[in-house]
């Protein structure tokens, strides 16, 4: 169960999408997703589909982990598609049965709301998660707010907890696997009873899970500072971020669609 | 006086994902009752996904296990029952730890398994003494103790279940020599007087030479050799096909046998080699 959760996960590659430099991808992403939430029409749900298609094959990530970072979020999917399909009112009634009335314009609803989530989650997984390594991410990140440093907001504590917290979302991942096991062993039982007894239930996961947090945090606090680390001050890089034409090409395609999305909306097709 | 046998049993970790890997091969093994059987293998081998099919945490894609003569799996929904029959102790277990005193984490198994009042008072104060907690010690925050201590406290939650069959999984990790001595000895202690069946994995030759009646090497999730610790010790070759080390003193007595002492092996314990070599160096000056 805990194991299929692959959000923040990095599969290392060398695919175009892998080499291209990180500050490029962050910001394409937002392009990307501003056209995810443009897109109105069919013709612009299968331009979008077609660009996510084609970075997943682009990427050359196993199919299968691209459709099982969908799965934790298959409850929002169906939830969100079935409140669509019966709440939303139209003009062309397809089915009418005591109090249920589904329209045309709710299955469309319905469909593109699929769509769009889909699309969110496989874009921001594929173009981010899956294809930048965890400290290239925060890199970028970093360097695409130094502005913010001006108005003394602390940008690289900030990345270096993010690239921190990233880092050991797996590691807490098999923890938390570990303990649960253990605590079956011992006879835990998390499946039955109520609400109360339930939620008390997972006293012997979290406790042992914060303790190990904690412990793991101040081990790796020391470990930090035994290596002379004093925060971002006069701190160096040993890989130097650059753009190449690899990046502008991949920014042309990704403002082109985008643009070919507003086109299509504002024509209506 | 449990046996715990297993009948081809395959397990497969990721079945129907790029991630496909078969952890244990058409497994047959049984761990005899009142014997301590030691299973040793390389990392990878299978020995801790085994560990956890015993006890019904994981299920076979195929074959039996069977504790007695009863399928573990014959009525899922009475797994829990199982594990209170076959208790597990896993490789770090002080991590488990969790309550605010001592005596209550120890409480933890038996409560679950709806023991209450004197019977838990025994059940717990018993596994403590076995473990070496002293009674002090019971009140205390089981986060105030020393490493070795949690790790004996974590033993005796288990051991609190009073379980027929015991399975510890490297009980004796990053202790140092003394820690393991003392932990080991208290199980093998603890054996001998309650007679459960016990499974000890470790990749320590030394340990499994002084501790186990019984071994099982395992290699790629197949059995690559069983039978009791001096037939296998007396296959040194298997051992080192399944990419393990010989105990150090066998490496001696292969030496001293190839320079032309006549001892006879196997020998995988210090007092064992010993008296072999004693025996020789007498025979030699009675010539």
């Amino acid at each position: 169960m805990l194991k299929d959760i692959t959000l923040g996960q990095f599969f290392p590659g060398n695919s175009v999408l892998h080499r291209m430099d990180p500050r490029m991808k962050i910001i394409l992403l937002i392009v990307y997703l501003v056209g995810v939430f443009f897109a109105k029409t069919f013709l612009a749900f299968g331009l979008l589909m077609i660009f996510v298609a084609a970075i997943c094959l682009m990427s050359r990530i196993n199919f299968k982990v691209i459709i099982k970072s969908l799965k934790p979020i298959l409850f929002i999917i169906v939830f969100t598609a079935i409140i669509n399909i019966f709440w939303t009112k139209g003009d062309t009634l397809l089915v009418s049965w005591g109090i249920i009335h589904i329209y045309a314009e709710g299955l469309r609803a319905a469909l593109f709301m699929i769509l769009r989530i889909t699309a969110l989650v496989v874009g921001t997984s594929v173009i981010l998660s899956y294809t930048t390594s965890p400290v290239a991410m925060t890199d970028a990140l970093e360097r695409l707010l130094s502005p913010l440093a001006k108005i003394k907001v602390p940008v690289h504590e900030f990345s270096m907890m993010m690239s921190l917290a990233l880092r050991f979302i797996p590691t807490l991942v098999e923890e938390t696997e570990k303990i649960l096991n253990a605590q079956k062993a011992r006879g835990a039982d998390f499946e039955s009873g109520g609400l109360v007894r339930r939620a008390k239930a997972f006293v012997p996961i979290l406790v042992p899970l914060f303790f190990s947090a904690f412990r793991r945090a101040d081990e790796l606090a020391v470990a930090m500072e035994c290596r002379l680390y004093h925060g971002g001050n006069g701190r160096t890089r040993m890989k130097e971020l650059h753009l190449s034409s690899l990046d502008f090409a991949a920014a042309a395609v990704t403002l082109l669609g985008l643009a070919g999305i507003i086109l299509i909306n504002k024509v209506g097709i | 006086m449990t046996d715990l046998t297993l009948k081809d049993v395959s397990y497969i970790y990721g079945e129907g994902t790029p991630f496909r890997k078969v952890a244990l091969d058409r497994v047959s093994l049984c761990f005899h009752a009142d014997r301590i059987t030691g299973l040793i293998g390389h990392t990878g081998s299978g020995k801790s996904t085994l560990a956890m099919l015993l006890n019904g945490l994981y299920r076979p894609n195929s074959g039996e296990i069977l504790i007695g003569d009863q399928n573990i799996w014959e009525n899922p929904k009475e797994i829990s029952k199982i594990r209170f029959r076959v208790g597990l102790v896993f490789q770090y277990p002080e991590y488990q730890l969790f309550e605010e005193t001592v005596y209550k984490d120890i409480a933890f198994g038996p409560t679950n398994m709806g023991v209450s009042g004197e019977e838990l008072d025994r059940l717990v104060r018993s596994a403590a003494e076995f473990t070496g907690i002293e009674p002090a010690m019971l009140d205390k925050s089981p986060f105030e103790l020393s490493g070795g201590q949690k790790r004996r406290v974590a033993i005796a939650g288990v051991l609190a279940m009073d379980p027929e069959v015991i399975v510890l999984d490297e009980p004796a990790a990053g202790l140092d020599p003394k820690g393991r001595e003392e932990i080991l000895g208290r199980l093998k202690h603890y054996q001998r007087e309650q007679h459960k069946t016990v499974v000890l994995i470790s990749h320590s030759m030394e340990d499994m030479a002084h501790y186990s009646d019984d071994l099982v090497v395992m290699k790629n999730g197949k059995v690559l050799t069983s039978g009791t610790t001096g037939e296998v010790f007396s296959r040194l070759d298997d051992i080192r096909s399944a990419g393990l080390e010989a105990p150090q003193i066998s490496k001696l007595a292969e030496k001293l046998i190839a320079a032309g002492i006549k001892i006879q092996p196997p020998i995988y314990t210090v007092e064992a080699a010993k008296e072999a070599i004693l025996r020789a160096v007498s025979e030699n000056q009675e010539k």
